[in-house]
Parts: structure tokens; C-alpha cells; sequence
């Protein structure tokens, strides 16, 4: 689990400071660890160009919502609620 | 807990000449709380604008429909269908109003609504094809009936093992029966797979045809795909590995990106088209354990392409197994193998990581 000292820390990074795609792999287990949050993926913002962590979430949850940080090393982390992800067979 | 099946058979409904029902009301629980039914308080509120205002509003012939929906935070909308291929969308959209009596107004832009019986205009991935037979059509494991329900996906495309043809599919259309559970029955290596699956023939296998027999390959639950393969039973798949409404693709391959469009032809949702909204996604998808059975394990993928589903009209459930490729014309090349999605988000593994897993190359030009 994210611990607040963490996301406040991460929130004051000014810049990003490494790859994004090493961001996601640093932060997935944990952020897969809250409850209701079924993934996570790199993104763009809607300029189309400005990269950012996107969380998909089960279902809208407000103490979920509140336990995805703001950023993550600089980069925005957006929520989406997606639904569960289950196979497609029919 | 409200299952899909219980949300869509409350929600699903529609009315003459207009979307007025809930199409785009998904499986997943907003913050109004009980069953999003017509008798929810914020449905009804949505259906009292959406009365007011749609008949006015379709006779433009840019508006297509109006429904109830959830927006992108789990609240109650009121949907408003625009042509995208119309010239005055954007100002048709300009001069909507973002709310009605309080209900906020949502713009989502779509293809003419047509019938769905035959997807594509016409072509039926459903149907029993005179072989040799064409790929992006419904099919699964011969026996995979059990717990009073059948099961079936899509025979994607073709890849080429060692020079020996095989259908692509997914693990879960193929082999995940892993228990004798309630058909006494796991799969094995040998087994036939069929065309059309057992779902389109009233699960009755004797009303379909062996195209393939399957090669075992477990990748699940240890590797990161979800892939699934059959070895061709000559004469009974085209050897071009063409693929229902995309025709040849190429051999070659290419990595997803942001933006990408791309198309996929599945059995249950036809020939669609989409584009890549995320990459590198790691995602938790629950498996069974044979057709309408346990639970079997959860996985949790990395790097997983990300593509919109709005309204699962990209992919829906008895597609998996399809190949998402290029929008290009002629010839496109692979990018993924779907596998899994929700009403709004589908997700595939990246071929290349299924071709290595398999030690296979697309069949194509």
C-alpha cells in the first residue's frame, strides 16, 4: 500500500525523472494491491502527447480513489473506472 | 452483489427509432446506490430529460440516438449518439446544452446504428462456412460443455509452427477445461476444435465441423499470454490464413502505440475498429476452471496493449481469440491477440510475445 509520507513526496517531485514505463514497473504491485484496482498503464494525457499512469478501478470508490496518489515521480496518475477485466470467451 | 448478467437484463432495452434504453450502462456500479433499473430515482430523472429533449434533438440528422448512460465517474448521463461521419457534428455538438434539468448531457461519437444479426453488412461470423474455412469466425474446444452451459470464442488467425499451420486463439477458448468437474472431461492434446463453436450450433457439436485439433501448450497460468493453439486438419482452413472482412494479413508484425487504429474480426461483434489508448499495462483477470465453472486462478498480466471499448462495441464476450491488426487496407500486420476487456476497455496480449511463446510467425503475405 501507498503510505501518505510517500505520495507527498512523490507529489513534490518537480520533473519526471526517469522512463515511465520503469515508473509503472516500480509502482504496479502496489498499486494492484488496493482494493478495487484491476490495473494500471501508461498513458496520454488529452493533449495526446503528455504521458501519465492511468489506474483502472472495478468499480468507483471513493477510499479507493483516495488511495492512488496524485503523481507518481513527476508523472500524473489519472483514475479510470473500467469495470472488472474478464477473459472474453463466450 | 449485482452479477453482469443480473445489470444487463435490467438494463438493456430500447424503443422505436431512438437508443432511449440503457446501451451504455455498464456491469460496474456508480455511486447512485441499488440496481440502475427505470425505477432508480437518477435513471428516472435522465429518462424525464431525455424524454424532452430527443425528439427535438433527432431531427438532426447528425443525432443518431439518446440513452441513459454512466459518464466516465460512475454518474447517471444522458447519451447523446453522434454521426462521426457527418459534416456538422462539431456544431451540432457547439450548440448542445451540457445539462438538462440538472442531468448532464455526454456526446459520444459512433458509426450509424444498423443491425446486429449479421455483423459487418452482411458476413456471418457465426454460421457454418463450406471449408476450407476463413478465420475471425466462432469455434472452441469440441467438448467444452459443462455445468449446463457451452462455451466458445473466435479462430482468430493462422500461425505457422516448425512450417505446420495452426489456429490461434486464446487459452481460454481452448484449454482452460483443467477440471473433470461438470463434464467429466479436461482437454487434451489431440481434441478437436470446431467451427462454429458450440455456443452457435445450441451446443450441439454434431451441428459443426472438426478444423483443427488442439496442441496443448498451457500457457496460462505460468507465462504472460493467453494464447491457445490447434493444428490445421488439412483442406479444412484456407492456407492464406484469411481472416472474415480483413481478407490476407502480412507475416510481419508491429509494436502497438498510443493512438494506433486498429481493427479485429470476432465472432460475436464482427469486423470493428478502435484505436490504442494505453500500453505496458498490468492487469489482474480472474480465470475459471472449465465452462461456467470455479475459479480457477487470477492472473495478473504486465505489458498489456490497452484499446477503447466503449460500450464493448470493439469487443465483446466470444471474441477472445480475435487478432487485432493495423487499420490499414490491404495486407495489415499483427499487433495483438485479444484476450479480455470490460464495457469500456479491452485488452490484448502483444503478438510478439505470443509468437515467442509459441515459436510460431503469422501466416501472411
Amino acid at each position: 500500500m501507498f503510505l501518505c509520507s510517500q505520495t507527498m513526496a512523490q507529489q513534490n517531485s518537480p520533473s519526471p525523472r526517469r522512463d515511465i514505463n520503469e515508473v509503472l514497473r516500480a509502482h504496479d504491485k502496489e498499486l494492484l494491491a488496493i482494493p478495487g484496482v484491476v490495473g494500471v498503464y501508461v498513458a496520454v494525457l488529452d493533449d495526446g502527447k503528455t504521458p501519465c499512469l492511468k489506474v483502472m478501478l472495478a468499480r468507483k470508490s471513493p477510499e479507493t480513489e483516495r488511495a492512488i496518489p496524485k503523481t507518481l515521480e513527476g508523472y500524473p496518475v489519472l483514475i479510470e473506472v473500467t469495470g472488472e477485466i474478464r477473459p472474453l470467451g463466450n | 452483489m449485482i452479477t453482469p448478467r443480473q445489470f444487463l437484463r435490467a438494463l438493456v432495452a430500447l424503443s422505436a427509432g431512438v437508443l432511449s434504453g440503457f446501451v451504455s450502462l455498464s456491469a460496474f456500479a456508480g455511486p447512485p446506490a441499488g440496481v440502475l433499473d427505470e425505477t432508480h430515482a437518477n435513471v428516472r430523472a435522465v429518462m424525464a430529460a431525455q424524454k424532452e429533449v430527443t425528439a427535438d434533438w433527432m431531427r438532426q440528422p447528425e443525432v443518431l440516438g439518446t440513452a441513459v448512460g454512466l459518464d466516465s465517474s460512475g454518474n447517471t448521463s444522458l447519451l447523446v449518439y453522434i454521426d462521426q461521419d457527418a459534416k456538422n457534428a462539431g456544431e451540432v455538438i457547439r450548440n448542445l446544452p451540457r445539462e438538462v434539468r440538472g442531468v448532464r448531457v455526454q456526446v459520444e461519437m459512433t458509426d450509424k446504428f444498423r443491425s446486429m444479426a449479421k455483423p459487418g453488412g452482411g458476413t456471418s461470423h457465426t454460421a457454418i462456412q463450406t471449408p476450407p474455412i476463413q478465420l475471425g469466425t466462432s469455434g472452441g474446444w469440441r467438448y467444452d460443455l459443462a455445468n449446463g452451459f457451452c462455451c466458445g470464442g473466435t479462430l482468430g488467425s493462422l500461425v505457422s509452427i516448425a512450417g505446420v499451420q495452426h489456429i490461434l486463439s486464446n487459452y481460454h477458448v481452448f484449454e482452460s477445461d483443467i477440471v473433470l468437474g461438470g463434464n467429466n472431461r479436461i482437454a487434451l492434446t489431440g481434441d478437436p476444435i470446431i467451427q462454429p463453436g458450440l455456443i452457435d450450433v445450441n451446443c450441439n457439436a454434431a451441428n459443426a465441423q472438426d478444423v483443427a485439433l488442439l496442441v496443448k501448450r498451457s500457457s496460462l497460468p505460468a507465462s504472460n499470454v493467453d494464447c491457445a493453439i490447434a493444428s490445421v486438419i488439412p483442406g479444412q482452413v484456407r492456407t492464406d490464413g484469411a481472416i472474415l472482412e480483413i481478407g490476407t494479413i502480412s507475416s510481419q508484425t508491429v509494436a502497438a502505440s498510443i493512438g494506433q487504429a486498429v481493427k479485429k474480426s470476432g465472432r460475436t461483434t464482427g469486423l470493428t475498429r478502435s484505436s490504442i489508448s494505453g500500453l505496458n499495462a498490468t492487469i489482474s483477470v480472474q480465470y475459471d476452471n472449465e465452462c461456467a465453472g470455479g475459479v480457477a486462478f487470477t492472473k495478473t498480466f504486465t505489458g498489456q496493449i490497452v484499446v477503447r471499448n466503449n460500450g464493448s462495441r470493439f469487443l465483446n464476450s466470444g471474441d477472445s481469440g480475435s487478432l487485432m491488426v493495423e487499420d490499414v487496407a490491404t495486407n495489415p500486420r499483427a499487433v495483438g491477440l485479444l484476450f479480455a476487456g470490460s464495457s469500456s476497455t479491452a485488452i490484448a496480449n502483444p503478438i510478439n510475445e505470443v509468437l515467442t511463446f509459441l515459436g510460431a510467425t503469422m501466416v501472411g503475405n
